[in-house]
């Protein structure tokens, strides 16, 4: 108030009355927004007192100008006093949905919290299942080996072996699930991208997975010319084998897998597709860290698999989806882009 | 004396067991933990196949590869983690005949050693004919037959081929196909390849999907199957 009262007279011999009163208005919502109601009453009257005492020379009025005046200090006060009450309010206002916006985004805070712990213990019991179990396998199949007290026949011994390399293989692919994302998750993806052929990286795929998936049949068909694409084959190569794993996961023996591509404008899609019993959830769940499908009955896998080919295809600028197929299965497509294939000089390719 | 496998390994386990499955197969073998003492060794032993961990506490794989190979006239199998891709290619491309991947099954191993061994054996005399199942290629001749039958190559494809047949079921790397056949400044044009291997797999696969001679190492290069 004293800095406007100040100013004012400072201003005085430049300004006209009624801009100075305009001043001491600005004045009054000032202290009403900072300091709020009380003191922006009191600045309302010492508004109009500081007008009326400081700057109406009343000596050289007549009766008729200092009714005048007299009515313009009233005026002031009044609007002051309006105006202070409504900025007051507003102020309040804001205040309070400042204190809701913190409380909302305490509660949010704790929520996350919450839901990180939930997935902590969901990731931790999940681990501790998938590493104990073929480790109890591993553990028991060796000791069983090395024992003296056990006289074991040829093929209870190789049965043993079998054991101990079947569960050493499962524990590998979560060891390597476990690599993968802290590596995902270490930073931007470092991507050894070079011209491939979709359709080599799915003849390295498909005899091993075949092996891998029988007795369900696994079937490419795969359109003649896939153009070339830019891509890191190992990492597209991951994507391929978490996909077809989880078709091994989530399916009866009597499940056909089918493998397809088709060629777009932008991007190259290829989809693998079963019939079996689909997943129940939303789609978009499907690819979240730790989030097991509910169809897959007792824990199996840390729910990796498929954040990582999100991960990986998402680092590629393309993007994979799940959805679900008629009548019945899943179907999941990864959709990769083509950018311009290299057509500088491509010697003799025409020759024969 | 001579031993047929210098195992360069700093774990313990992995030496161990890698000691029992090749002495069961009959192999002689000597183990090193470190690089110096594998360089001590390479000149008492002279080993006819090296198998070189990446991963050494003293020195990297990759700088030890060719003091290595300037000691003795072994073959060198790279054995890596994942990790360790970007070296492995070149450790390949620095001369080395082959790699695994740990963890690797000894069935696989085994195979690889025996390729290996055939190729130290052929590397005398240059072989001339190399049968791969079907699939015979005939450097002298120039000509290529499957199941006995002629057949009809672009001088390109040949060339691929005939590298690949050469290194006689090892692992050939992309940079060192592209240079044999289309020099330096072409060395990652690595589509090329791409699109002669498409080529030759129409030609020569029973099922060009699922190709048993044409493999691919992804990321690495091509190697021919039987």
């Amino acid at each position: 108030m004293s800095l406007a009262m100040l100013l004012a007279w400072l201003l005085q011999p430049y300004v006209s009355l009624p801009n100075l009163v305009l001043l001491f208005v600005l004045a009054v919502v000032c202290v009403a927004f900072v300091a709020g109601q009380g003191p922006s009453v009191l600045a309302s009257v010492l508004a109009s007192l500081a007008y009326g005492v400081l700057y109406v020379p009343w000596t050289f009025l007549d009766a008729a100008e200092s009714g005048q005046y007299l009515i313009t200090a009233v005026l002031t006060m009044a609007l002051s006093l309006f105006i202070s009450q409504l900025t007051t309010r507003w102020r309040d206002k804001a205040m309070e949905s400042a204190e809701r916006a913190r409380e909302l985004d305490r509660l949010h805070r704790y929520t996350r919290e919450l839901e990180t712990e939930r997935l902590r213990n969901s990731v931790l019991s999940a681990l501790s299942h998938d590493l104990r179990t073929p480790l109890a396998g591993l553990v028991g199949a060796s000791s069983s080996l090395l024992s003296d007290e056990l006289t074991l026949r040829p093929e209870g011994r190789r049965e043993l072996a079998r054991l101990i390399y079947d569960e050493s293989r499962r524990m590998q692919v979560l060891v390597e699930n476990l690599l993968e994302m802290a590596r995902l998750e270490s930073g931007p993806v470092q991507l050894q991208q070079d011209w491939e052929a979709l359709d080599e990286i799915l003849g390295v795929v498909l005899p091993t997975w075949r092996r891998q998936l029988a007795p369900r049949s696994l079937q490419a068909s795969l359109p003649p010319e896939l153009p070339l694409l830019r891509f890191d084959p190992r990492l597209i190569e991951r994507v391929l084998a978490n996909l077809l794993e989880n078709a091994g996961k989530y399916t009866p023996d009597s499940t056909t897998v089918e493998i397809s591509a088709r060629v777009l404008d932008d991007a190259v899609e290829l989809s693998i597709a079963d019939d079996g019993p689909g997943f129940r959830d939303d789609p978009d769940l499907l690819f979240r860290k730790f989030y097991r499908g509910d169809s897959a009955g007792p824990a199996v896998g840390a729910g990796l698999g498929l954040a990582i080919c999100r991960s990986i295809m998402e680092a590629h600028g393309g993007h994979i989806r799940a959805e679900h197929r008629q009548p019945r299965g899943a179907c999941f497509t990864l959709s990769l882009p083509r950018s311009a294939e290299p057509q500088e000089g491509l010697p003799e390719v025409l020759e024969s | 004396m001579t031993v047929d496998v210098l195992v360069i390994e700093d774990e313990p386990s992995l030496s161990r067991m890698l000691v029992t499955a090749l002495s069961a197969q009959g192999y002689e073998v000597t183990t090193a933990m470190r690089g110096d003492e594998a360089l001590a060794r390479v000149a008492v032993d002279d080993p006819a196949l090296i198998l070189l961990d990446l991963g050494l506490p003293d020195r990297d794989g990759l700088s030890l590869l060719p003091l290595l190979k300037a000691r003795c006239q072994a073959q060198v199998i790279i054995v890596s983690a994942r990790s360790q891709e970007s070296e492995k290619i070149a450790a390949l491309d620095a001369g080395a005949e082959d790699y695994l991947t740990k963890p690797f099954s000894v069935a696989e191993l085994l195979a690889r050693l025996r390729v290996a061994q055939r190729r130290r054996q052929e590397a005398a005399p240059v072989m001339q004919r190399h049968v791969f199942g079907g699939l015979e290629v005939d450097l002298e001749q120039r000509q290529v037959t499957l199941a006995g039958e002629p057949v009809r190559l672009t001088p390109k494809e040949y060339q691929v081929l005939a590298i690949l047949a050469q290194a006689g079921g090892r692992v050939v790397t992309h940079t060192q196909l592209l240079q044999a056949i289309w020099g330096r400044h072409h060395s990652d044009d690595t589509h090329y390849l791409r699109i002669y291997l498409r080529q030759l797999r129409q030609k020569l696969e029973p099922d060009p999907a699922e190709p048993r001679y044409l493999i691919t190492e992804p990321g690495v290069g091509y190697r021919l199957g039987d």
